[in-house]
């Protein structure tokens, strides 16, 4: 299946750009709800997914490549013209593949730029850095701010719970934990998805007030 | 999940696991929902190590190397260190709203949380029968509590031997417990004397005795010698500027100081919050600008503190404007405070 969809959707090289219609978006839509409406959240974490998957290869431009790789999924799709009944994230997460092998191919990959190298080898005293400080010092305080306002919109339970199950240092924390997840009745793992669900939700939420 | 299997998460997010592992975690991150969720799991508590210096060598330098090298994860390490500092403020700052209590929400369901034992202990040790237990009991748990709230305000105030104040206090807390497990057998047994129990709580007693004089040392020892790692703070309290001719407060700032930490005498006026600007006296040129900030209450008098970054404060004059934020959001200007740095 790799090799067809390798022909088909992995390759970006033809004469005439393919673009994006209402009706493709739709039909891709409705292909990752699978048949129950989730009103575009499927497609939201289907993109979330291909961002994180970009990011963490240090492609620079994650988000492009994510659109890049739901534009050629749209393609494939309308092509086909029929049901597809292969899964959607196998689907995706193949072109995904295509898309950033592409990624690495492309001559501006080899640049050199200091943006694009790890911390480790960059110089001690970036002066781009030092000359953002103040306004590092001030996002730092936003987002303490921004904390603050997103913390007191979670239900009390959550906030009390999030606090609790990240504060402290090793043993502190570890004891914290457990306490914690004896008073819920909860396994540690249940608790730990719980506190990272809600802390995602918090980022997320503070990414937004910070913006 | 077990411990190998978070080993093995925590290297595929460091890039140190080979290709066909890489792969095979690559798919599974689109394909499954709950590899999605430990990840992101795994991901968070590498982030909090990281901050927390917990990370071994190798994978701290894979950290910086590898993980730190994407913008949006250095956001993600920019909001833990943030939310850490939250947390910590949420917690060793009851005064503050929405402060979070370590008094558990909900009963208990199985008798090993340690926080709410202490509730349950309390009120449960008013049922038993023998008073002169009861009440002994109660001043050992209540001496318990008192003792660990006074180590962790002594935590908070050396914050250098942070560390070493956070295993006492647990190692407190095990044998609080372990008092706890004797009430329990002592009220379905009854072998126990008052007398062993009392030897017990002196025994405590002397422990925490120790500890205070072992925490006093220590704070000793932190102001005379900031700690490797940790910042190096200067404070400085600040009155309100006045129309009369008094005297500028001058400030010293050592060379390897961190942040000065400028205590402002805060107004009587009942502010939602504050926030603050730093200008140049010559040319009120503004330096920095803080974020929120909440008053606290020192003694009879009440303080907002405000940290400055050291390297912002280069000799010369300077004005601390404190705007007073309203319930709705508006911004009035209410004090100046004047200062200046002068050549260590």
């Amino acid at each position: 299946m790799e090799e067809a969809l390798s022909y088909q959707i992995g390759s970006g090289k033809e004469a005439r750009p393919w673009q994006a219609t209402p009706e493709s978006l739709a039909r891709l839509l409705h292909w990752l709800d699978g048949g129950v409406d989730s009103q575009g959240q499927a497609y939201e974490e289907m993109r979330q997914r291909l961002v994180t998957y970009f990011d963490r290869k240090n492609c620079r431009t994650p988000d492009d490549l994510a659109d890049e790789t739901l534009n050629r999924v749209m393609k494939w799709l309308e092509q086909n013209r029929k049901e597809v009944d292969a899964e959607p994230a196998k689907i995706c997460y193949n072109t995904a593949r295509f898309v950033f092998h592409e990624y690495l191919r492309r001559p501006e990959h080899a640049q050199n730029d200091l943006d694009e190298m790890p911390v480790a080898n960059q110089p001690a005293e970036d002066p781009r850095v030092t000359a953002h400080l103040n306004e590092e010092e001030a996002a730092k305080e936003k987002r303490l701010g921004c904390l603050e306002t997103c913390s007191a919109k979670l239900p009390t339970e959550d906030r009390e719970m999030i606090v609790r199950y990240y504060y402290g240092e090793q043993r502190v924390k570890l004891d914290n934990r457990k306490a914690l997840a004896a008073e819920r009745g909860m396994t540690a793992n249940a608790l730990s998805i719980k506190a990272c669900r809600v802390r995602d939700k918090l980022r997320a939420c503070v990414t937004e007030c910070v913006c | 999940m077990n411990a190998n299997d978070n080993n093995l998460l925590r290297s595929y997010l460091l890039g140190a696991l080979p290709e066909a592992e890489t792969e095979i975690c690559d798919e599974l991150s689109f394909t499954d929902d709950a590899f999605v969720v430990r990840l992101q799991a795994v991901e968070d508590d590498l982030i909090d190590s990281y901050l927390q210096n917990e990370l071994p060598q190798q994978e701290r330098e894979q950290f910086q190397a590898y993980y730190l090298a994407s913008p949006r994860r250095q956001e993600k390490v920019k909001f833990a260190q943030s939310f850490q500092s939250f947390a910590k403020r949420q917690v060793l700052a009851p005064t503050m709203a929405p402060a979070v209590s370590f008094a558990p929400a909900e009963p208990v369901r199985q008798p090993i949380g340690e926080t709410t034992s202490w509730w349950e202990s309390l009120r449960n040790l008013f049922a038993l029968p023998n008073l002169t237990m009861q009440w002994g009991m109660a001043a050992a748990a209540l001496l318990l509590l008192l003792g660990g709230g006074w180590l962790f305000t002594e935590t908070q105030r050396l914050r250098g031997q942070m560390n070493a104040a956070q295993t006492e206090q647990a190692t407190l807390q095990q044998r609080e417990r372990e008092l706890q497990a004797q009430i329990e057998q002592q009220r379905t047994t009854n072998t126990k004397t008052v007398e062993q129990l009392n030897e017990e709580l002196k025994r405590t007693q002397q422990q925490l005795e120790q500890l205070k004089q072992q925490q006093e040392l220590a704070a000793q020892q932190a102001r005379q010698q900031a700690p490797i790692g940790l910042p190096n703070l200067l404070h400085v309290e600040l009155t309100p500027q006045t129309r009369g001719i008094g005297k500028t407060v001058e400030v010293t700032i050592p060379a390897r100081t961190d942040y000065a930490v400028l205590q402002l005498a805060a107004p009587e006026d009942d502010f939602q919050s504050y926030q603050a600007e730093l200008l140049t006296s010559a040319d009120e040129k503004l330096r920095w600008k803080s974020g929120k900030l909440k008053a606290r209450t020192t003694g009879t008098s009440r303080v907002i503190d405000l940290s400055v970054r050291a390297k912002l404060l280069p000799p010369g004059s300077y004005v601390v404007k404190l705007n007073g934020i309203a319930a709705n959001g508006q911004a009035e200007e209410i004090r100046k405070y004047s200062f200046k740095v002068v050549k260590p």
